[in-house]
């Protein structure tokens, strides 16, 4: 069975590209202030996982609606073949060689063709006169047709819109494509499938399909948010500064490196959003991750020949080959044990070693011990909420963004006080477990829980 | 606890074994990120699709897609054969080893139940023990990961720790159990051709009856099948007693084997194995969950099904065969084929180009004026067209004198889309030879910034018929038109 198809047709300049952009979830249809944009008519298909659910055809608006009804009129031998005639003006064009009509070619041809009829007005305007010639051209088309109001900058005239359509359209409803949410977009569609019969059924599962769809991303959003959230948390960077070296120079030279990476992340996490709400065409204003780190050189530990802690740690205790320097060093044997275990002893020796035997430690100049300096985790309550926040503000500006919009994306920061109030006290608390521990990394489960609170935190908008 | 939503995905990735399952999806990941597009030319897709498009209708028939254009058999990553081999004969060698001590085939029972089946045993113990209770926390890779990681295209393992964990404890049991075949196998290679007699020695146990005990707590495991070792085969394989004398003994002594193979196969390869199945089965729990949670298939299929619009700057320099690989057209499908332009009608210029503001000059009111659907009946004008049919705007045109009026002034609401209508009264109303221009009112109230925007759609019409475009407030221009009305009336009567 076919899918459902739909011609949205209308006035130049009245948001029909609009409509089909945000009804098909397509960033890429050509929206612009200029009438006359969109010259040729294209199908853009609604799919939600894979699967099509409906086609809308954005064409070009009505340029000589009279001149077509005129022709219309004189072909006509009676009523019953409006439809007939129709075809005969689309064949007569087809056949000429400039083609006067194109816009009306390219907008009826899909209507004959079987399309259902989607007819955009701007309700900010008031109804005139002129715009009979083009309802009645549609009204000759024979297919089944609904008018939409746009309120483009107002819905002052609403009122006057309605009962002028109602004349020539079964059914009439207001909508506008760039700040409609989920819900009016979901109303819009039922009344599609109120427009046709056949077609009924298959809408009506697109719907379902639609609101599951849109249930599946925000949970995948949220594991997202969470698992972006756990890799900036608990990143962490090293260096190594040979001991000759001033540290506070590398100092500097870390903090910046660690700053970078955690940018990048946010970055990433802003790319994997855009393309899962596909609007990867999206420009935004969100800024960079700028923050002082106060606590982030908290560790150091010493390294002693190329090699860190943990590996001096696992290779003394597999050939027990420290045992010797550890005696040399005047360490007894009864604390050998227990200091092995804590791993505490190793450090104590590289340091020993390193801060004892600085000149004997070089070959040929290079450094071979001295101190290494971590940065990060950062350690710090405010920092996580902070992260937190601004992934999320990004992800709602995201989430709710239509896709006809094409202005610069403006995300609004609206602070974590005011979505902590959406949880209760215990997952408020529980969040701050979780992002303390998030320095460490989380588990599994730790993530799951995290992913459900972030998804609390969600603000939508309207 | 939110649910997640049961994964079409995680069912397509997980159909086979599970390292087969986790590179089909590190490679699809790799896929998307790549931001490749699939080609759906007609072949491409007849196998996989019913549709009469022949795009794919589901999550599935995409994954298909991919699985047949993207995915190589080198994706699936498995490591060198010679890795194997290497355990295999390390477990071989080892076992020689311990056949070969003695040059009289006496081998100490416990030598071989210690290398092959307790102490294997106890690393698998280990390994359960901290596979239950690890923390599933991004740590520092696995020794040795860096090196096979270069070698062998792996992912990078912190961002995958939770998948490459169980892989790689997989793929360290697998050569474990190796090791412990290739003892096996050396031991019956041995034992085909010499003569292999174990016994046993103790310090503290002198009583055999006691190491039958024993025995017979390390055979629980089997005893359905074989029996330990019994009392008087202990009693003759007890080393200080008698060194192997009699024949009949020496018989006795050399059925220990069985125990020892028994041994090895429980305690040494059994874990292994169990090991094996449980890692396997971590990787596909963690995977199918790493599947339903991810966005990537979202954003594949976003990416596979964005439709390009057709822009019509491109449409006339790019003809229809544009490659497949880079423009999408999964659900690109033209109404209407043909790319014949109107003469009279251009595309829009680029953006910029019309963004500076519009040049309007104040009108300078003298001539004939002429409505273009006015809604505002106060102003008068001596024809408001584009209101009635065509035929009465063609009746008016035609009547039209063209000595009285060579210059006329079309008037129109600032509000109004113009479109090829006026375009043809203009045109026609040149071809008679009137001077035309076209002033602007704006008799609606709305938004400041609309304004701008009306004012360049008609700065763009005027552009395009070269029409002069003039622009007036309501007040003014019935002012001068009144002025004017009345004394172009006072001059005819
Ligand atoms: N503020 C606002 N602007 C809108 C709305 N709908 C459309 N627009 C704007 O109106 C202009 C025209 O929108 P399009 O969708 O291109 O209109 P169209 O009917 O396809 O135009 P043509 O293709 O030229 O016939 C664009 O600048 C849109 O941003 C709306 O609901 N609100
Ligand atoms: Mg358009």
């Amino acid at each position: 069975m076919n899918l459902p198809e739909f011609a949205v047709v209308g006035h130049p300049n009245k948001g029909k590209s609009s409509i089909v952009s945000t009804l098909t979830r397509q960033d890429d249809v050509s929206i612009s202030e200029i009438s006359g944009t969109t010259t040729r008519s294209q199908s853009f298909t609604c799919s939600v996982d894979g699967q099509p659910l409906y086609h809308l055809i954005d064409t070009p608006g009505f340029q000589r609606p009279r001149q077509v009804l005129a022709w219309l009129e004189q072909h006509a031998d009676n009523a019953s073949q409006r439809a007939e005639t129709v075809k005969a003006f689309l064949a007569e064009q087809a056949s000429q060689e400039s083609n006067r009509f194109q816009d009306e070619t390219e907008l009826l041809t899909p209507v004959m063709q079987g399309a259902g009829i989607i007819y955009v007005v701007d309700g900010s305007l008031p109804y005139s006169p002129e715009y009979e010639a083009e309802m009645s051209v549609l009204q000759w088309t024979g297919q089944p047709r609904m008018a939409l109001i746009n309120p483009i900058s107002g819905a002052d005239y609403v009122p006057q819109w309605q009962s002028a359509l109602s004349q020539f359209f079964s059914i009439v409803r207001v909508f506008d494509p760039m700040s409609a949410n989920d819900e009016k977009k979901r109303a819009v569609l039922s009344a599609f499938a109120e427009l046709y019969e056949p077609w009924r059924h298959q809408l009506e599962q697109a719907l379902q399909h639609l609101e599951d769809h849109s249930n599946k991303l925000e949970a995948q959003s949220a594991y997202l948010i969470a698992e972006s959230l756990g890799r900036i948390l608990s990143e962490t960077r090293q260096i190594k500064v040979p001991v000759q070296f001033t540290e506070s120079l590398l100092k500097q030279q870390l903090a910046t490196q660690y700053q970078k990476t955690l940018r990048e992340h946010e970055e990433h996490f802003r790319q994997q959003i855009q393309a899962m709400y596909a609007l990867t065409q999206l420009q935004t204003d969100a800024g960079q991750l700028q923050a002082d780190f106060p606590d982030m050189f908290d560790q150091s530990t010493w390294y002693i020949f190329g090699l860190d802690r943990k590996k001096l740690i696992a290779l003394s205790a597999a050939a027990g080959a420290a045992s010797g320097a550890i005696i040399d060093a005047g360490v007894g044997g009864a604390s050998l044990m227990t200091g092995a275990l804590t791993g505490g002893i190793v450090t104590g020796l590289a340091s020993l070693a390193a801060t004892r035997k600085t000149d004997a430690l070089n070959i040929k100049g290079v450094p071979l011990a001295g101190k290494m300096l971590t940065a990060g985790p950062v350690k710090d309550t405010g920092f996580a909420f902070v992260i937190l926040g601004r992934l999320l503000d990004f992800a709602d500006a995201v989430g709710s963004r239509n896709h006809a919009q094409r202005q610069l994306l403006n995300v609004q920061e609206r602070g974590m006080t005011h979505r902590t109030k959406l949880l209760s006290k215990t997952q408020q608390v529980q969040l701050t477990r979780l992002l303390l521990k998030g320095q460490k990394g989380l588990s599994q489960k730790e993530m799951t829980l995290l992913a459900d609170l972030i998804r609390a935190l969600r603000l939508v908008d309207e | 606890m939110s649910h997640l939503p049961d994964s079409e995905a995680s069912e397509f990735f997980l159909k086979r074994s599970a390292s087969f399952s986790l590179f089909l999806w590190l490679s699809f990941c790799r896929f998307v990120e790549q931001g490749k597009v699939l080609s759906l030319n007609s072949q491409a897709c007849s196998d996989i699709s019913s549709s009469v498009s022949g795009t794919p209708t589901s999550l599935q028939q995409w994954l298909t897609l991919w699985q047949q254009q993207a995915f190589r058999p080198q994706h699936l990553i498995r490591l060198p054969w010679w890795l194997w081999g290497v355990c295999l004969i390390t477990g071989a060698v080892t076992m020689s080893g311990v056949l070969a001590v003695q040059a009289g085939g006496i081998i100490n029972i416990w030598l071989p139940l210690f290398l092959f089946a307790f102490f294997p045993c106890l690393l698998s113990l280990l390994t359960a023990v901290s596979a239950a209770s690890s923390p599933e926390k991004p740590r520092h890779p696995p020794l040795g990961y860096h090196w096979l990681a270069e070698r062998y295209q792996l992912p990078d393992f912190q961002p995958n720790h939770l998948l490459l964990r169980p892989w790689l404890a997989r793929q360290l049991q697998q050569g474990a159990s190796l090791m412990v075949l290739g003892g096996l196998i050396a031991f019956f290679v041995f034992a085909t051709f010499q003569e292999i007699r174990f016994y046993w020695s103790s310090t503290f146990i002198q009583n055999y009856e006691t190491m039958a005990a024993i025995f017979h707590w390390i055979a629980l495991p089997w005893q359905l099948w074989l029996e330990a070792p019994a009392l008087s085969v202990v009693e003759a394989s007890q080393f200080s007693v008698q060194p192997f004398a009699e024949p009949g003994q020496t018989e006795q002594s050399s059925e220990l084997w069985s125990f020892v193979v028994a041994a090895v196969l429980t305690y040494g390869l059994l874990p292994r194995l169990l090991l094996m199945a449980l890692f396997n089965y971590q990787l596909k729990s963690r995977l199918g969950r790493a599947i339903q949670t991810s966005v990537v298939p979202e954003q594949f299929l976003n990416h596979q099904q964005h439709t390009v619009s057709i822009d019509p700057l491109q449409q006339e320099e790019a003809p229809e065969d544009q490659p497949q690989d880079t423009m999408p057209v999964a659900t690109k499908t033209e109404t209407e084929e043909k790319a014949t332009k109107r003469p009279d009608q251009q595309e829009p210029q680029t953006e910029t180009e019309i963004k500076s503001q519009p040049r309007i000059q104040e009108p300078a009111l003298t001539g004939y004026q002429v409505g273009w659907r006015l809604s505002e009946t106060e102003i008068p004008v001596r024809h408001n067209l584009g209101l009635a049919s065509w035929q009465a705007d063609e009746d008016w045109l035609n009547q039209l004198s063209t000595v009285e009026t060579e210059a006329i002034a079309l008037i129109a609401d600032l509000w109004q889309i113009p479109t090829g209508e006026l375009a043809d009264i203009a045109e026609q109303l040149r071809d008679k030879g009137v001077t035309l221009r076209l002033i602007l009112i704006n008799a609606q109230n709305i938004a400041a910034e609309r304004t701008d925007v009306q004012l360049k759609t008609w700065q763009f019409f005027a552009d395009r018929h070269q029409l002069p475009l003039e622009q007036s407030s309501k007040h003014d221009l019935m002012a001068s038109l009144t002025h004017d009305t009345e004394r172009s009336e006072g001059k005819n009567g």
